[in-house]
């Protein structure tokens, strides 16, 4: 189907402002900076949940900020829990920048989801950002009875590069002998830093997240010499897939990552796992936390968070790649 | 005083104002970029009047001249309304 109205006229919108600004002159915190911008214009506002509550844990290298958000209406006690990874290249985007996608997938699945302040680039390359990921999601697990959580029923899951993140994680929990997870959901993840595949070709410029971009924040994310091939920078690249957690992968029809989440869904498939890909018509990279803009974004995230819901409170025994 | 939508307008752009700890005194004729707001807080400000006051802008009428300051903006509202 053509590009959705309302994405296309954020895309118009932000083109006429004159986007971001310039992406090769820009900084980092230019660059975060304008990322909360975008977020306070388009991110949906005021979703209730139950409870919030900030905290942090301990991490490779120093204190992890978290944010913790309760449903007002649990679907099970102790509650089943997502461990969220946001998106930014590892170089921008926050807890805040992605409040309104926590609070919607919390609010309509009745899980808990914990939003990790996980170290970004430059300040910390590669692979920091890694071992916080895989730092808190042991941590969550091993302190789930204190958080009130199910430690059968812990998914992980992220957006963009934070989606690519959370399937490292998992790959990570299978080669490490870690913790079983019950989900991964991922949202448009970036699976690939040598992908060549046709979306990224189709839609490298206009369609909100550009090639250029991508350069630059791969540019500030790793350091030059680094392996591209490392499947904690392309899990799609990971010599072993099967045992891994079932999958909710989400892409998006004119996303420059479509092809290689799809790719992904396709590979864990074929691995037996079970592994379940939605790519949404009509939209766009990052339409999931451009709600406030993007209206059928709403209806999409609603159907993703039941299904995770659905999948977290199937039987425990049936859903982790080992048993506690 | 202005108008209603005059007002309107006024207190999208001093909420705005506030969320990004930019002094919210502003004339009426004040360019807002001179002031502090970025083009993509300009996004967020078409998003805001046209949540506020129940309409839906024109792509074409999305134009940087439009949104300058709480007078054009105002101009506009007025224009779609009428």
């Amino acid at each position: 189907m053509p590009l959705d109205p309302s994405a296309k006229r954020l895309l118009d919108m932000l083109a006429t402002a004159g986007g971001m600004g310039d992406i090769a002159t820009m900084t980092p915190q230019q660059m975060r900076d304008g990322f909360r911008r975008l977020a306070q214009a388009v991110d949906l506002k005021g979703v209730p949940v139950g409870k919030i509550e900030d905290g942090a844990l301990p991490g490779p290298g120093g204190p992890l900020p978290y944010r913790i958000y309760r449903p007002q209406h649990p679907s099970a006690q102790p509650l089943p829990a997502l461990v969220f990874f946001h998106g930014g290249g590892g170089v921008f985007g926050d807890i805040d920048t992605h409040d309104g996608l926590c609070r919607t997938l919390c609010a309509e699945s009745g899980c808990a989801v914990i939003s990790l302040d996980y170290r970004r680039a430059p300040e910390h390359k590669f692979p920091a950002a890694v071992e916080d990921s895989y730092a808190a999601t042991l941590w969550v697990h091993d302190h789930a009875a204190e958080l009130g959580l199910d430690a059968r029923r812990i998914a992980v899951g992220g957006d963009s590069a934070g989606g690519g993140l959370a399937a490292v994680v998992c790959q990570m929990a299978l080669t490490h002998h870690g913790p079983p997870l019950a989900l991964q959901l991922l949202f448009c993840p970036v699976m690939d830093m040598r992908p060549g595949t046709a979306s990224r070709h189709a839609l490298a410029k206009g369609y909100f997240l550009d090639q250029a971009t991508m350069d630059w924040m791969l540019q500030h994310y790793c350091a030059p010499d680094t392996d591209l091939d490392d499947p904690r920078l392309s899990p799609l690249r990971a010599s072993q897939f099967s045992g891994l957690p079932p999958a909710h992968i989400h892409t998006a029809e004119f996303d420059p990552l479509r092809d290689e989440g799809e790719a992904y869904a396709r590979a864990l498939q074929q691995a037996g796992v079970a592994a379940r890909h939605t790519c949404h018509a009509g939209m766009i990279h990052h339409f999931y936390a451009m709600a406030g803009a993007i209206p059928p974004a709403r209806v999409a995230l609603k159907a993703a968070a039941s299904a995770m819901r659905e999948a977290l409170l199937g039987d425990a025994s049936a859903t982790g790649n080992r048993e506690v | 005083m202005g108008t209603a939508a005059t007002r309107g307008v006024a207190d999208v752009v001093r909420r705005m104002l506030l969320e990004r700890s930019i002094d919210g005194t502003v004339t009426v004729d004040a360019d807002l970029r001179e002031i502090g707001l970025t083009s993509l807080d300009m996004v967020d400000l078409v998003l805001s009047v046209e949540c506020a006051f129940d309409l839906q802008i024109p792509e074409a009428q999305i134009t940087p001249a439009n949104f300058r300051s709480i007078a054009a903006i105002d101009a506009l509202v007025n224009t779609l309304r009428s």
